[in-house]
């Protein structure tokens, strides 16, 4: 009997820092949402309206239903816009954005925000997508 | 010449056949399969090491392991992947050593962008090598030996889980998975709960266990913590009653808990894990199965690494490993077994050459300090050279 009670004791305090530690880190993390835009896909192509790079960010991610990966839009500088397949190189999972790099969970690759493969098993960059800047807006070629 | 010209036609035959079926990587990727309908991928990774003892003066030379990842995507919703494995190099009926496994094989369902459920032989993210497994991510020739005998690395499971991240809190990611318990007669002491796992072998489902993850990238830290919390007599009560176990889902209850954090800066690179184990029923399984199981275990490490060279293709790479283990932290009554605890101090430097190949040489310090009641001052020491070359594609 004692046994069960140490038991579930033990489980449930595992579960409240599980808990403990998801509450934690939205009040860290708060204001480290990435911009997320559910765009049409018109003639094969995105419109992104530059006003998602406002202040300091530089990461949007892109969602469509006919992408199967999201695609990420960084700004690498001022009219510097680059946008890669959030597909992991090494076997296809997808990749987490964050304020950082992208990173792959499956196998521990990393990704720079040029594409390039930072940490192996990934061995080739990103998929690169055409953009092209018009006037305050970015054209995405899929 | 001719003796070798029809095996060699037939090899060549094999050979066209199968790259006419099977699409690597890179022609999926030039043809644009990937990303349209369907394709299979094929990579795989595996390590060669040699080993000497200083203290024995004797050596050792393996394969220690030849993986090959077969993965398939029907569509942009369902995938399969499996990796199956071949440890030191052949498998001989009676010999001693050696593996012949599979170390997944799941598929893989989409649900949205950001979630995902695998099913079938999974390895749930707990600890650091079990996910990130390939020689290439981490440093030194053995894998950390707190995620071999504390964290049973790799530990994979039959059940399903769920994979996802936030957008609105960049960088978090959970997990959640329900797969099949442990067996407590396999338990073994100095071994942890390693010998429990069923690895999708006949396992039995009658018991169960759920585990979950929070993992977080915040700027070039990672940090995650995990749990799991499963049965392990997945026996019929008749069988568990004459055993004076709990059976049903949960009972014979196993826990583990481990917090990882790293630090993946360019040049300065840290990582360390906590881990602890907790086996409230201990002495019944001692009574029952007399294999001298912990009730607790615990097992932590720190590694520091820095980059001398760090380019697009080539790393040099020194670092150095402290491990502790406790693998009998807190004994059970009924139990024969001594207190051990185990120090390792593994230095050494790790060399890419290219993004897939490493060359790896380290030196190990081993010291167990055995606080038997026999005698106390018992301990055993070892020095070991280890010299190794791995792979990943």
């Amino acid at each position: 009997m004692s046994d069960r009670r140490t038991f579930l004791k033990q489980s449930c305090g595992l579960c409240a820092s599980m808990l403990g530690m998801g509450l934690v880190l939205p009040a860290l993390n708060s204001c480290a949402s990435i911009a997320t835009i559910d765009a049409n896909l018109s003639h094969g192509a995105i419109e992104i309206p530059l006003q998602n790079f406002a202040a300091d960010n530089n990461l949007v991610l892109v969602k469509n239903k006919a992408l199967e990966f999201d695609i990420a839009i960084v700004k690498l500088g001022e009219g510097n816009f680059r946008a890669f397949n959030l597909e992991c190189s090494h076997q296809s999972n997808p990749l987490i954005p964050t304020k950082s790099g992208f990173y792959c969970n499956a196998h521990g690759s990393s990704f720079s925000f040029e594409g390039k493969a930072m940490k192996a098993p990934a061995q080739n960059p990103l998929q690169e997508f055409k953009l092209e800047l018009r006037g305050d807006h970015l054209v995405l070629m899929v | 010449m001719r003796k070798h010209f029809i095996p060699l036609l037939f090899i060549c035959f094999i050979t066209s056949k199968y790259t006419a079926q099977v699409i690597t990587r890179e022609d999926s990727l030039n043809a644009g399969l990937i990303a349209s309908k369907s394709a299979t991928v094929i990579s795989g990774y595996g390590s060669f090491k040699y080993a000497n003892n200083l203290k024995d003066k004797s050596a050792s030379i393996n394969v220690d392991r030849v993986i090959i990842f077969i993965g398939h995507k029907f569509n942009n919703k369902i995938s399969f992947f499996s990796e199956l494995e071949i440890e030191d190099a052949k498998i001989e009926g009676g010999a001693v050593g050696g593996e012949f496994a599979l170390e997944q094989a799941f598929i893989k369902f989409n649900i949205n962008r950001n979630n995902y459920i695998s099913v079938g032989l999974i390895i749930p993210r707990i600890g650091i090598i079990n996910e990130n497994h390939l020689p290439t991510t981490f440093n030194g020739n053995e894998r950390t030996m707190v995620e071999k005998y504390i964290i049973p690395a790799t530990w994979r499971e039959l059940g399903l889980s769920l994979y996802g991240y936030s957008n609105k809190i960049a960088g978090l990611n959970y997990s959640l998975a329900l797969v099949n318990g442990l067996s407590s007669a396999n338990f073994e002491a100095g071994n942890g709960i390693r010998g429990g796992r069923y690895e999708g072998s006949n396992a039995n489902a009658s018991s169960l266990a759920v585990t979950g993850s929070l993992l977080y990238y915040r700027g070039n830290f990672r940090s995650q913590i995990s749990s799991y919390f499963g049965g392990s007599a997945g026996i019929s009560k008749t069988v568990a009653d004459s055993l004076m176990l709990n059976n049903g889902v949960f009972g014979t209850g196993v826990s583990l808990s481990e917090f990882n954090i790293q630090y993946l800066g360019n040049r300065f690179q840290a990582k360390t894990l906590v881990t602890f184990v907790q086996i409230p029923s201990a002495e019944k399984i001692n009574t029952a199965y007399n294999n001298n199981t912990p009730e607790k275990m615990l097992g932590s490490y720190l590694e520091l690494a820095y980059n001398l060279v760090k380019t697009e293709e080539r790393t040099f790479r020194i670092f150095s490993r402290y491990e502790f283990l406790d693998m009998n932290y807190s004994m059970a009554r009924k139990s024969n077994s001594s207190m051990i605890k185990q120090h390792y101090l593994i230095s050494g430097f790790s060399y890419l050459p290219v993004n897939g190949v490493i060359i790896k040489l380290d030196y190990t310090y081993q010291l167990n300090q055995n606080q038997s009641l026999v005698n106390p001052m018992q301990s055993i020491n070892g020095h070991f050279i280890k010299l190794g070359l791995g792979y990943s594609f």
